[in-house]
């Protein structure tokens, strides 16, 4: 069952790394790397990191609403443009490299390559539970908690006072 | 049957699809939008890695690597906040996303 859940997840990533990195608009970029990004969520919970994984899901649907905002905003139709002979080589290039990756994992995920494979057990009870990981956070990585938060707080100020610089012009 | 190593090689794909988005694309967004890929490749390799330990160790392995996860989470948000708010300073100046615009601390 996780064999076909993970090759699904993977088939979901392949396909929005492959509609989004070679894409004509930025919009559908956006679009494909919230796609990407929440079937890596999806990873994360067959991979028992349950909090971690809400936490991806919460900060990237914020992020690719944020972006798409930004795209439709700063570029409107400008991105929808015709490629050139240049883009389209490049294009060819990366669907090449997308569709090699997904051959190998593919190969790899069938049994093709026999040497790939490591241990078959599970991690112990109650792995990936947001009690340890709240009690990890706050007693082993407090100091790293606190200096993060700040960090955030900056970041916000200061994007506040980059983004508003020249606007009474 | 683990999937570990099929997995990791999946994030450093994811990897290097965010590196090829960064030098391919020439708007400053799709460039953001790399640069996430990135970090989410990372934060894969780190969880793949955590469970793969777990299975090993038992209990003494713990979740270290999910709180680092947790830590690059946050950083790339707040890199993309004030990225975000450069990109509309530099909208504002220029009317452009294009990277070969960006030229503002040449001299």
């Amino acid at each position: 069952m996780s064999a076909i859940l993970i090759a699904l997840v993977i088939v979901v990533i392949l396909a929005g790394l492959a509609a989004g990195v070679p894409g004509r608009s930025s919009t559908g970029g956006v679009l494909a790397f919230g796609i990407t990004l929440c079937a890596l969520s999806g990873v994360f919970v067959i991979f028992g990191a349950h909090f971690v994984a809400v936490a991806q899901l919460i900060a990237t649907l914020s992020l690719t609403l944020v972006l798409f905002l930004f795209v439709s905003m700063l570029e409107g139709r400008r991105g929808a443009q015709a490629p050139g002979p240049e883009r389209l080589h490049s294009r060819l290039g990366l669907v090449l490299v997308g569709g090699g990756l997904g051959l190998g994992l593919l190969a790899a995920l069938t049994g093709v390559l026999p040497s790939w494979g490591g241990p078959a057990v599970d991690p112990p009870a109650g792995f990936g539970g947001y009690r340890e990981l709240a009690g990890l956070l706050f007693e082993e990585y407090s100091l790293l908690v606190a200096a993060l938060g700040f960090l955030l707080l900056a970041a916000l100020v200061g994007a506040g006072l980059v983004s508003g610089r020249g606007a009474d012009r | 049957m683990s999937f570990s190593q099929p997995l990791l090689a999946l994030s450093m794909g994811i990897f290097v699809f965010g590196i090829l988005c960064v030098i391919l694309r020439r708007s400053l967004l799709a460039i953001f939008v790399g640069i996430e890929l990135m970090l989410a490749a990372g934060n894969l390799a780190l969880i793949i890695s955590n469970h793969h330990w777990a299975a090993l160790e038992g209990d003494d392995a713990g979740l270290h690597g999910q709180v680092f996860v947790l830590m690059v989470v946050i950083v790339s948000l707040a890199q993309l906040a004030l990225g975000l708010g450069m990109l509309v300073a530099f909208h504002r100046h220029r009317s452009s996303l294009d990277v070969a615009d960006v030229n503002l601390l040449r001299w």
